[in-house]
């Protein structure tokens, strides 16, 4: 075993230190990593797409100030989709949209009922359609979903996968019904979360149960797994 | 020496909080894979393996932070896109927001002088299997 020479008291000084130093970069990281992430699992989507043979373009919203167009992320629930970028993908006759936190109506929500049963996802796959009409609160249909990516920044526990597959039933539910041999979404992404830190095992043990009931959804824990299990094989 | 709680005075508020997790997870290790070495850790060794975890935990949020603003930026440049903004936040290859993680990895780990325990935050795959590390390193385990 290699020789332990670690120096506690000289660390904690130094760190104590570093803390002192690095306070408002510190801050200033810890205040837009969620989004960092959001838009790295955005952009892995758009990835995923592109080394599959898919022609991607990106349509930006005209900004109201310069008149010019910007790239813009929806880092929030709430505004028009049409005041933010997308990604349109082609594929011989095939067309989708790659969108960042887009409302999407659940699979059970029916129209003219009193309540609008919708969600708002990280990133949503769907098929090509015109939202310029759109406001905050309207949700695309649930037939118009292929896919989608939720992002959590944090580490995986048991309830959070589980609430991940409760979304995944509210709006694909199929996803979850038990088959013999899993058929691959195959054409594109099964629905997935993304964690940024770890499967903790209490999550793993939720996994391990997914992988046996042959659910087509996935978990990503850090950017690695994510890249690499996106990358075309 | 310090104790734990005064190095991290200085700290955003968020990594303090994040502290009082990482305690708690490292003595849910400890009880229940080390169940006999519970009553007989000094304090100090306690909070040897403490600190080495906060320090692991921050090196990786660093650095995943870092790596996913790089690759977001990456894969958005192949796109004619030449800057993704967040807030007032402008990530593109070389700016100091996508590179800023990085930079306070690469700071954070240089406060510590003893290789072996560089290599530890660096190389161990899980939080739980360097808690495991520390413990056979301080002859618990």
């Amino acid at each position: 075993m290699p020789e332990w020479a670690f120096d506690q008291a000289s660390t904690k000084q130094r760190l104590r230190d570093f803390f002192s130093r690095n306070r408002a970069d510190i801050a200033a990281f810890g205040s837009t990593v969620n989004q960092t992430f959001e838009a790295f699992v955005f952009a892995s989507v758009i990835e995923w797409y592109r080394s599959r043979g898919w022609i991607v373009h990106i349509v930006n919203p005209i900004d109201q100030i310069t008149k010019k167009t910007r790239f813009r992320l929806k880092f929030s629930t709430r505004g028009r989709p049409d005041n933010y970028s997308y990604a349109v993908a082609h594929k011989r006759r095939k067309a989708v949209q790659i969108r960042h936190q887009l409302r999407v109506a659940t699979n059970s929500h029916r129209r003219n009922k009193r309540f609008y049963a919708n969600v708002c996802l990280d990133v949503a796959v769907i098929r090509a359609c015109d939202l310029s009409g759109y406001k905050t609160f309207f949700a695309v249909p649930n037939r118009s979903l292929i896919t989608f990516g939720e992002a959590k920044h944090m580490s995986a526990f048991a309830e959070l996968i589980a609430g991940f597959l409760g979304l995944v039933h509210e709006l694909q539910p199929k996803r979850l019904q038990k088959l013999p041999s899993r058929p691959r979404s195959g054409r594109h992404l099964a629905p997935f979360l993304f964690v940024s830190g770890l499967l903790l095992r209490t999550a793993q043990g939720i996994e391990y149960t997914i992988k046996r009931r042959g659910f087509d959804v996935d978990i990503y824990s850090s950017t690695n797994q994510l890249s690499s299990a996106f990358a075309k094989k | 020496m310090p104790e734990n709680r005064d190095v991290l005075a200085a700290a955003p508020l968020f990594v303090q909080r994040r502290y009082s997790a990482i305690r708690g997870y490292v003595r849910a290790v400890i009880e229940t894979e080390f169940p006999r070495v519970e009553g007989r850790l000094s304090g100090a060794d306690q909070e040897l393996v403490q600190i080495a975890a906060l320090i692991y935990t921050l090196y990786n949020f660093f650095e995943d932070g870092h790596r996913a603003a790089r690759d977001a930026v990456s894969i958005l440049r192949r796109l004619d896109v030449a800057e993704l903004r967040i807030g007032s936040q402008v990530f593109t290859d070389r700016s100091e927001a996508t590179w800023r993680g990085r930079r306070l990895a690469e700071e954070l780990l240089n406060q510590i002088d003893d290789k072996t325990m560089r290599d530890l935050i660096t190389s161990s795959a899980s939080l739980g299997q360097l808690v495991r590390a520390c413990l056979v390193h301080l002859d618990y385990a």
